[in-house]
């Protein structure tokens, strides 16, 4: 039987997880909200930022890889969408499911051509690559920033979507493209950017998990399979429904860990199974753009 | 203003458009009659390039066929499709602001005060939902955000259809405030009194075809044809 202290650092481990994903889950779903697409291409997208974390590092430190490689790999989905994707709006989903599969297929053999097929380290930054003593625990500093950090972007993300011009644009777009094209707005512009924006998210998802995660060339498709049951388990289109699938997953996953280890990686694929079961659209899903 | 030459438009390999010729000149209001199912919807789609169509589609002498809806609106045409198409988990103000853009000579005659003076009801209900409107607030919104875009011809669906007669008298005064401030209007309407009443020429349609045009007068004075438009 676990301990108390065990307790509380495996939950707290598994919040900050599944925070994790759940920031891998958002800009999942927003490519599915917006542009119909089911982006297989995702995690691979997550890998690039963790990879650039590593090689730009020992160029500007952590926190200048923070900054760049969410930059570099929002390009990077930009190029990835005027060249591949805007082919295939309006197609047969599963064109689209071949093409970003493919392409997350080829990302992951030339990440091993670029970097290698071992695992990589990123150091944790300075400030934060020590412990704290809470007296009753004591718990890595990186982790907690990396809660704070994944929030954050969580945060101004909704903040965007909610609250801004541009949010309303696409939240408008996630309802109806057409008629925001209608109304003169530059639809494949809109499109572009919206991609370009989750490719961003991803980017900085994988640059927090770097020094956590174990940095290999298929790290992507770790957090792209959890990133995809969570955004069912939360409900297709609900923001909040992929930020409640991630911390469910997480925290799943904890428990496991300390009750069921060998189980653990089952645990969100049951979770999934039964929230699937009572609530067929997720927890907090609405009619989807799939239906 | 609006000019359309031997149009004809497929869904897929059906053919629902025959040979679609009609204009609207600059201030008029023009109404496109017929039955359900006649070519009248299709035909503003084509306009918009929301269907695959052969023929000749001009506004202003620039030809519209090839660009993109959003391209075609920048030029200054404002649908408002019958099905209203309000964004449902954007507010009421952010519907209209959605719809905001300068007119093509860089004027904004269109602002969301000057909204909400011909659309007092809208001002009301500025913060509400627009999932949470009824029929007549929807389509008041649809054609509100149309006029945010500052077109210069503004192309309505069926906007009484399904609507209570109140409302519909107030939707009929909205589009006659247009027509006095010289807006440029293609009515597609099933109600054919409405339709008269707004419209000085009517296109009449018939499978696909245009089988005539007259002008109102003509139609107020033609009771079999009235009967007939009316499906009775």
């Amino acid at each position: 039987m676990p301990g108390f202290v065990e307790i509380v650092s495996q939950l707290t481990n598994g919040v900050i997880y599944g925070l994790i994903l759940a920031l891998v889950a958002v800009g999942f779903s927003l490519v599915l909200g917006v542009m119909g697409i089911i982006n297989f291409a995702h995690g691979l997208l997550f890998a690039l930022g963790a990879y650039l974390a590593y090689s730009l590092q020992f160029h500007v430190g952590y926190f200048g890889a923070l900054v760049i490689a969410p930059l570099i790999v929002g390009m990077i989905g930009i190029l990835m969408e005027f060249v591949f994707i805007r082919r295939l709006y309006g197609r047969d989903p599963l064109f689209v499911l071949v093409l970003t599969f493919g392409v997350a297929m080829a990302g992951e053999e030339i990440i091993q051509l670029i970097w290698g097929k071992l695992a990589r380290s990123v150091d944790a930054p300075a400030f934060a690559d020590s412990f704290i003593d809470f007296g009753f625990i004591i718990y890595s500093e990186y982790r907690l920033f990396m809660a704070a950090a994944a929030a954050l972007i969580i945060g101004a993300t909704w903040y965007l979507l909610a609250k801004s011009p541009l949010g309303s644009i696409i939240r408008a777009g996630t309802h109806d493209p057409e008629m925001v094209s209608i109304l003169g707005m530059n639809l494949p512009l809109i499109r572009t950017g919206v991609f370009g924006f989750t490719a961003l998210l991803g980017g900085a998802a994988g640059v927090v998990a770097a020094p956590l995660w174990s940095v290999r060339p298929t790290m992507g498709l770790d957090a792209l399979l959890p990133a995809f049951l969570i955004v069912v388990i939360g409900g297709m289109g609900s923001f909040w429904g992929s930020v409640l699938g991630g911390l469910l997953v997480g925290v799943a996953n904890a428990i496991s860990v300390m009750f069921f280890p060998r189980f653990a990686d089952l645990t969100m694929y049951v979770l999934a199974a039964v929230v699937l079961l009572y609530w067929p659209r997720g927890l907090l899903g609405k009619k989807s753009v799939l239906e | 203003m609006l000019e359309l030459r031997n149009v004809n438009a497929f869904y897929g390999r059906a053919q629902v458009l025959f040979d679609i010729s009609l204009n609207v000149g600059e201030g008029e209001c023009v109404a496109l009659l017929g039955r359900n199912g006649a070519g009248k919807t299709t035909t503003l789609l084509s306009t918009m390039n929301l269907v695959t169509h052969s023929g000749e589609i001009l506004f202003k002498g620039s030809p519209l066929s090839g660009r993109q809806p959003f391209d075609i609106a920048k030029v200054g045409v404002g649908f408002v499709p019958d099905s209203r198409r309000i964004f449902p988990t954007l507010s009421v103000e952010e519907n209209l602001n959605l719809g905001k853009k300068a007119g093509h000579d860089g004027q904004a005659k269109w602002s969301i005060d000057r909204v909400y003076e011909v659309f007092p009801k809208l001002r009301q209900i500025a913060g509400r939902d627009g999932g949470n409107l009824s029929g007549g607030e929807q389509q008041m919104l649809s054609i509100a955000r149309a006029l945010m875009g500052n077109p210069e011809i503004v192309m309505l669906d069926e906007p009484t259809e399904g609507l209570a007669p109140v409302i519909v008298e107030d939707l009929i005064e909205i589009i006659a405030t247009l027509k006095r401030e010289r807006m440029t209007v293609l009515l597609v309407e099933q109600n054919v009194s409405a339709a008269l009443s707004l419209a000085e020429r009517c296109y009449i349609y018939d499978h696909g075809y245009i089988t005539g045009e007259k002008t109102s007068r003509e139609i107020a004075g033609d009771d079999s044809l009235k009967r007939e438009l009316l499906g009775v």
